[in-house]
């Protein structure tokens, strides 16, 4: 028997799903760091940034936190991200 | 017809199971056999939509993504569904598309939530919802089948995936389909979307990000105060403490029980309010409450919940039984709130007094 199915799927164009250029070092880059806003994460961005900084020489930022776990990220700290740093790390730690 | 641009796939299948597990293939399946979606049937179900194909009828902003109404109706028919469902679903769809019900964390947390869909009002009766006996489980078509097409939506077209965004530790069966209606005609009370302002003749659904049910259970001639007594001692249990908000869904025996003694559902409501209150030391040593101790620990106490109305109470079950259930909100603080739609009118209700967490505790 012959059968034409449907995908349930949307089409690709419709989800952002492009991944940013990778970085080939993070010497001398700009490191943005993310907190969502749950427990520890902070912490967590912290240490990194601080090893980052100390033993691989990148230039870290501070930290920024969403005031909430489940809100977007202000439109405007993405602009500043945008502009100002080549990675964001984000983290959770609870 | 089939939308342009439609993903299309022809297959020369030696029968209907083999179309089935062509489906498992593609990862279109929630662990169930799916109906194969094949176009006419698909195009039949277009026909009888209540919108249109390029209609939008699931927004999620966070990864900007749109859910059409073409896609909607090819889940729909894999989840099993009948055409005359389709208005349940949508007016679903759409109340998690509200932003304070900020669909991308319920649909990706650890907390494992489902999207718990109430219906109230004559569509009920007309598709065949059940809201008695064991209307949680098995055996009525429109709720199998209404709850799963939403979750499918939430795996085909959000890529909710377990392991990959779906990271729920444990999740519960909910997850599979979550509807049922409220049993207005055993109520002693009016329904819940008369009491959220919609008419009696109106027909809503009313979605919540749940965690799975608790049971409160008395028997054994059970009076009021032993039915207050254990849904009190429920709803104050640590493991789900939080500011969020909640479904009661009162089983008719309990119901009558409240009712003849005089106690009404807003009643009730501030009851469980009242009941659920912790004192900072249980929520601290719990983990519940972020923070060193206090010297006033142990006699400040917080509700599960922000307001009374946080307590969404509704009557279902069967007649006989001594059963009422509470589904606690998923989220630790209040990261999603219940969203009520009509499907008579697109009216849309958010029973939000604000999402932020109460100070000090842990998000969502």
């Amino acid at each position: 028997m012959k059968l034409r199915l449907v995908s349930p799927r949307l089409p690709l164009a419709g989800v952002m799903t492009q991944l940013a250029p990778r970085l080939t070092t993070v010497r001398g880059a700009h490191i943005g760091l993310l907190a969502n806003s749950k427990r520890n994460g902070d912490r967590l961005l912290e240490a990194v940034g601080t090893r980052l900084t100390e033993e691989h020489g990148a230039i870290v930022h501070p930290v920024v936190t969403k005031p909430h776990a489940s809100l977007p990220v202000h439109s405007h700290v993405l602009d500043t991200f945008q502009a100002e740093v080549a990675v964001v790390l984000t983290a959770i730690g609870d | 017809m089939t939308p342009v641009g439609a993903e299309l796939t022809d297959l020369d299948v030696s029968d209907v199971h083999a179309a089935i597990e062509w489906c498992y293939e593609q990862g279109w399946s929630d662990g169930l056999p799916v109906v194969p979606p094949e176009t006419h049937v698909v195009e039949r179900f277009a026909e009888a939509a209540p919108w249109a194909p390029t209609e939008i009828l699931l927004t999620e902003p966070v990864r900007g993504i749109e859910v059409d109404g073409h896609t909607v109706v090819v889940n729909a028919v894999m989840a099993g569904c009948r055409p005359e469902y389709l208005s349940v679903i949508g007016a679903a769809l759409r109340a998690m598309s509200h932003a304070d019900f900020r669909l991308h964390i319920p649909a990706s947390s650890t907390g494992g939530a489902a999207p718990v869909i109430v219906v109230n009002g004559p569509i009920r009766d007309a598709i065949g919802l059940n809201s008695g006996a064991n209307l949680f489980g098995p055996g009525a078509r429109a709720n199998a089948t209404i709850g799963r097409c939403v979750r499918l939506v939430l795996r085909n077209a959000l890529g909710a995936i377990p392991g990959a965004l779906d990271m729920a530790t444990q999740g519960w069966f909910g997850k599979y389909s979550s509807c049922f209606g409220e049993r207005e005609e055993a109520s002693p009370w009016p329904p819940l979307h008369v009491r959220l302002g919609f008419a009696a003749d109106e027909s809503t659904v009313t979605v919540l990000a749940t965690e799975s049910a608790h049971n409160i259970h008395t028997c054994s001639g059970a009076t009021p105060d032993m039915v207050l007594a254990t849904a009190a001692d429920v709803v104050r249990g640590l493991g789900s403490h939080s500011d969020g908000q909640s479904l009661v869904v009162i089983g008719p025996e309990h119901a009558g029980i409240l009712a003849g003694a005089g106690i009404n559902a807003e009643q009730l409501a501030r009851f469980l309010y009242d009941s659920s209150h912790r004192t900072l030391a249980d929520l601290r040593r719990s983990g519940r409450l972020e923070g060193p101790p206090q010297a006033d620990d142990a006699t400040r106490r917080r509700p599960r919940a922000r307001v009374p109305e946080d307590f969404f109470v509704l009557v279902g079950g069967g007649d006989a039984g001594c059963s009422s259930a509470w589904f606690p909100s998923w989220s630790r603080g209040r990261g999603s709130v219940a969203i009520t739609v009509s499907i008579d009118t697109g009216a849309v209700r958010a029973s939000s007094p604000g999402p932020a967490s109460a100070p000090g505790l842990g998000a969502p």
